[in-house]
């Protein structure tokens, strides 16, 4: 589909006036920057970190950030209790985070897309089915779910992008599924029914070229869940096994330090706060720019 | 006549008086409310014989009663209990004498044939896990209602120590055994009353109690896996013993007014256990010896444990009868480690696969922090290791399992000076936590069991037993712990001894 | 219309209920993980065989379903492991009302703070108080709440002693928690708020009753936030399944006795009599608030309903 085509099909598109402009505000502009940072960070974290994160050293366990007594400008944000430097654990953690949350968000949104497209534009019996499906993982609570899993299978990198897409999905199938349902009563879209354009074409080539964009916007926040999500589990001793570093492990790691080292529960929280204040903040402006804030599940 | 009466009267019930109000005075009802937070899980199943778990023991101690205990003074000696007397008859002869006035809870009276039926049953290893702590079963002959022979097939040095593991139950409960399950029924000062997840065990007073009337009224018993919660819960008054305060808290509740911590050496040791009845550690002795001098135990002890652990190196701890150090101790050499990995054929850890170290967190202070440094001791030698936390009751489950992971990290403590015990339910085929079957240490630890004369058999244990079992280490001795234990200033009079027990019988609660 | 929609929809409750039990039985049997091992941890081989066979484990598979099936029906659960003496349904209950009377506090708490912030921020829409209320919002939704759970039990509880830091002790231990998990309800709810606010002022209906000359006090209360009432009551709906969700990890910071608490020690203990049960009670729940939503989003979005009619 050409770019004309393109541009036809959105202002005919039942969400179409969301895309006439997109103006950028403060908000998109701000969180765009602190996201941007923390990708570049993340993905040189070899190179930012000024140690190997599993590097121990006992000897200079419990040590405070540099700006407190005891502290030192070897390690700026102080060790743990095993004397691994703060600061790389939490740059090596965000690079854990973040390929995490974007993969799961991809992998999971992708599927739960999918899934919405096909219940809402075929209908009948598939709709019913899928959206019963649907309702029996939402019957879980995801957190219950994502615990039953991983004690069971013990947790690597795959089990958990399972787990976490498995907490997208369902809700991004039934959005989906809603939205299809309006578009699909579009013009553009009966009329290309009547020209011969197949199931197939339609859904792909109509439908997609506006609801993926639609939920590529939506799904961005999502890596925000994701985020805490993976953070709750490593809490929990079951996300990112050590010494792989991971913010909810690093909190978990801090807890008995909690009234005499407290950096170390705190310093991770307050970076995952920052990911997600950024992801929030962009996503927001946004929508604000292409005042999508209406259709938010 | 009058005034005669009277002066009769008047100070015939002024003195009456008096001594009903001494009477008051003397039986004091029990009053107040102890809570213990226990850092083990509580297994929901009562019988004493089938577990080796330590808040069974601690909560049994309080409601059931064993022949003897070990002095809270000495640790060598042996207090009695429901035996005032023993002695050796011959070899395979003990003669014990029992206590009269002794009633169990449900009002039985207790007698020989309750001693009879407890020690047949608890020492079958048939029957009981506890069993597996005596080499063989014991017949008891009854003499008369207060007096029993315990016969042995074999000489038994350490009979009557390791009678120690066996609660005494009634005949009739014995012949019940669901009944034991669900509750139990013993002679101790504490009585019974309920369990619940959320409450935990309840215990009340037992009135009736033959050492005398507890001052303590209610007991509750609970299972917190969670170091920081028993820490919060004795520093807010809501428990007034905890269990297991590691080394970070120890401060912390120095600082703080109304609790302060018991600190004692007891005979608790902490190991690694390797499974040695599936590859790679099964009969490669090099593997685990090169395991064992990779790890730097002293660096554990002091900047890890920070001083709530003491060396330890010999298979049992050094509050132990008989301990001396090893000739061929093994101590923190990574050179001789990587060496050894050679011989096991794994030069630099080249064919060896990563290998699993299960440990648990929550329970024993520290294992996560010292499971990973562990981890990276091994890397260094170039093995390849994965740590696996798991919560305690899970963990639990998984270290008896031959295959559940490559090696494990546990505490063991059992309440006995004697490492007798212990030998036999480790050490000898199929040791418990490692599945060792090594016929050699088989040998030397039923020898030692049979030496009547203390002195030979020390001399044996120190010279023949000891170097055998670090020899082979199918477990290693990382740590000998502190016990360390927190109390509320209000509880008087709380003492744990060598074994690890404590009688809440003992104390008083301050208003 | 609606009455076949509603059975329709409880029917399809009863199936999800149904494949929720049967897949969680088929994963919790096939799973590694000795329940008998789990229950005669120090065993011998032969105790735990015969531990099995009077547990019922050695029977094939579909013979075991059977029997659980027709167990449940009758409503017996079985026993915890940990705790077989209590009845496994009064047990779970018993939480399950301590875990609600957290989640209703916090939804309290956060409905007081939205609509305080919501209805103010959407009257004063572009102000700098509308500003700075959006940052707050913005950093309340981006807050992790279990870390903020272990920064108020270290400030209020330690430091501070006002309030317990754990267990359940009445109304004071409802405090720490509860603002912990409202905490990212009270983002979403107040951003709803506004923006209903923000639409319902700018109607020709309000426009009207001003040039009636109603007192603009009047026209917020008794029109613009009456019409908020209804959407309001179904967003709070679909939230409180995602409170749920939070309340788990709240529970494990603040060791709060409540369902959450007993569910995730449950799975890691590998009591699995006591996580069917749970799951079970809170499968029927999740499935009856949905179907609150469903009507809900039914009784409210036109599109909703004439694409549905269509179907």
């Amino acid at each position: 589909m050409g770019r004309k085509e393109l541009a036809e099909v959105l202002t005919k598109s039942r969400f179409g006036y969301f895309f006439r402009s997109i103006q950028f505000n403060n908000s998109m502009i701000v969180g765009g920057i602190i996201i941007l940072i923390l990708v570049v960070v993340a993905i040189s974290a070899p190179c930012m970190a000024p140690y190997d994160p599993e590097d121990q050293d006992v000897a200079n366990s419990l040590m405070p950030i540099m700006s407190m007594e005891g502290g030192s400008s070897d390690h700026i944000l102080g060790t743990d209790a095993l004397g691994r430097d703060l600061l790389s654990r939490l740059i090596f953690g965000l690079r854990t985070s973040l390929f995490i949350g974007f993969a799961s968000v991809i992998i999971g949104v992708g599927f739960g897309t999918f899934i919405g497209l096909i219940a809402g534009y075929f209908g009948g019996w598939i709709d019913t089915l899928l959206m019963r499906l649907v309702d029996m993982q939402l019957a879980f609570p995801v957190l219950i779910l994502a615990v039953i899993i991983l004690t069971v299978a013990p947790p690597s990198i795959p089990t958990l992008l399972l787990v976490f897409s498995l907490a997208l999905w369902p809700v991004y199938a039934r959005v989906v599924r809603v939205w299809t349902i309006v578009e699909k009563q579009a013009e553009y879209v009966t009329a290309g029914r009547m020209v011969g354009a197949s199931h197939l074409r339609v859904i792909f080539n109509y439908l997609c070229r506006v609801l993926v964009p639609l939920v590529a916007i939506i799904g961005t926040v999502d890596i925000a869940t994701i985020i805490i999500l993976e953070a709750i589990l490593g809490f929990l001793g079951l996300g990112v096994q050590p010494p792989t570093p991971s913010w909810g492990n690093i909190i978990a790691d801090g807890r008995i330090y909690i009234t005499t080292a407290w950096w170390i529960s705190f310093l991770p929280g307050l970076a995952i706060f920052v990911s997600v204040f950024s992801l929030n903040l962009f996503v927001d402006g946004l929508q604000e720019g292409t005042k999508l804030e209406r259709i938010r599940k | 006549m009058k005034n005669l009466f009277k002066l009769i009267m008047v100070p015939a019930v002024v003195f009456s008086l008096f001594l009903s109000g001494q009477a008051y005075v003397v039986q004091a009802a029990p009053e107040g409310k102890v809570t213990f937070l226990s850092a083990e899980n509580l297994l929901g199943r009562w019988n004493a014989y089938q577990h080796t778990n330590l808040a069974h023991y601690k909560l049994e101690e309080q409601v059931m009663e064993k022949v003897a205990d070990v002095s809270v003074e000495n640790p060598n000696k042996l207090v009695p209990r429901l035996a005032v007397s023993w002695k050796v008859l011959d070899p395979l002869t003990w003669e014990v004498k029992l206590r009269k006035g002794v009633k169990f809870h449900d009002g039985t009276p207790f007698d020989a044939e309750d001693i009879k039926a407890s020690i047949e049953y608890g020492t079958d290893a048939k029957k009981t896990l506890v069993g597996r702590f005596f080499p063989e079963r014991v017949n008891v002959e009854i003499k008369d209602p207060y007096t029993v022979w315990l016969k042995t097939p074999k000489p038994n040095a350490a009979l009557i120590s390791t009678l120690l593991m066996l609660r005494i139950y009634s005949s009739e409960d014995i012949a019940n055994p669901k009944k034991i399950d669900e509750i139990m029924n013993g002679t101790g000062p504490y009585k019974w009353v309920s369990y619940s997840e959320a409450e935990g065990v309840r215990l009340t007073a037992y009135l009736d109690y033959w050492g005398g009337v507890p001052k303590i009224k209610d007991v509750y018993f609970r299972y917190v896996g969670d170091e920081t919660t028993r820490l919060s819960a004795l520093l807010s008054g809501e428990a007034q013993i905890i269990d297991r305060v590691g080394p970070e808290q120890l401060m912390i509740v120095k600082k703080t007014k109304g609790a302060h911590v018991e600190t004692i050496k007891t005979v608790e040791n902490h190991w690694i256990h390797f499974h040695c009845a599936v590859p790679p550690f099964k009969d490669n002795v090099p593997l685990r010896q090169a395991i064992c001098y990779a790890i730097d135990t002293q660096t554990i002890i002091d900047k890890i444990l920070k001083g709530t652990a003491i060396p330890t190196h010999a298979h049992m701890s050094p509050s132990g009868l008989y301990y001396k150090e090893a000739p061929n101790a093994i101590r923190y050499n990574p050179k001789k480690a990587k060496q050894l990995l050679k011989e096991a054929g794994y030069p630099n850890g080249q064919g060896l696969p990563e290998l699993e170290f299960i440990t648990s967190i929550g329970f024993y202070p520290k294992t996560k922090e010292y499971g990973e440094f562990i981890i990276q001791n091994l890397k260094a030698i170039g093995v390849k290791a994965r740590l696996r936390v798991m919560e305690v009751a899970a963990w639990n489950a998984c270290i008896y399992i031959k295959d559940c992971g490559d090696f494990t990290d546990t505490g063991w403590f059992i309440p006995l000076t004697d490492p007798n015990a212990i030998f036999n339910m480790k050490f000898h085929s199929v040791g418990i936590l490692n599945h060792i079957s090594d016929t050699n240490l088989d040998k030397v630890i039923e020898k030692q069991s049979t030496i009547m004369n203390p002195t030979e058999r020390q001399k044996y244990m120190q010279d023949t037993v000891i170097p055998a079992l670090m020899h082979s280490v199918p477990s290693f001795p990382i740590y000998s712990a502190l016990t360390i234990t927190g109390i509320s200033d209000k509880l008087k009079g709380f003492r744990t001894s060598a074994a690890g027990f404590f009688r809440i019988f003992d104390c008083t609660l301050e208003k | 219309m609606i009455s076949r929609m509603l059975l329709n929809r409880l029917l399809f409750g009863f199936v999800v209920v149904f494949g929720v039990i049967t897949i969680l039985f088929a994963v919790l049997r096939v799973i590694p993980g000795d329940p008998a091992r789990v229950l005669a941890t120090a065993g011998t081989d032969e105790q735990i065989k015969e531990l099995r066979k009077t547990l019922g484990l050695e029977k094939p598979l579909t013979t075991q379903y059977f029997i659980f099936l027709g167990k449940m029906i009758k409503g017996d659960f079985g026993k915890s492991f940990y705790s077989p003496q209590e009845n496994i349904l009064s047990l779970v209950l018993k939480r399950a009302v301590t875990s609600l009377r957290l989640a209703f506090f916090a939804i309290f708490l956060a409905l007081g703070i939205a609509l305080l912030l919501g209805i103010l921020s959407g009257i004063y829409a572009g102000s700098i108080f509308d500003r700075v209320s959006l940052g707050f919002i913005m950093i309340c939704q981006s807050l992790p709440n279990f870390w903020l759970g272990m920064i108020l039990v270290l400030f209020f509880a330690i430091k501070l002693n006002v309030f317990p830091a754990t267990g359940d002790h009445g109304f004071i231990s409802l405090i720490l928690p509860g603002t912990a998990v409202g905490l990212n309800l009270v983002a979403v709810l107040t951003r709803f708020i506004r923006l209903n606010m923000i639409d319902i002022l700018n109607t020709d209906y309000i426009k009207a009753a001003r040039a009636r000359g109603i007192r603009e006090s009047s026209i917020i209360l008794r029109y613009a936030f009456r019409n908020c009432i209804l959407p309001l009551f179904t967003i709070v709906t679909v939230q409180f399944g995602v409170l749920i969700g939070g309340i788990v990890i709240i529970e494990f910071v603040f060791d709060y006795p409540g369902l959450g608490l007993l569910t995730l020690n449950a799975v890691l203990r590998r009591d699995y009599p006591l996580v069917q049960a749970i799951i079970m009670v809170v499968a029927v729940l999740f499935v009856f608030l949905n179907l609150l939503t469903d009507i809900s989003y039914y009784a409210l979005d036109p599109r909703v309903r004439k694409a549905q009619l269509s179907q």
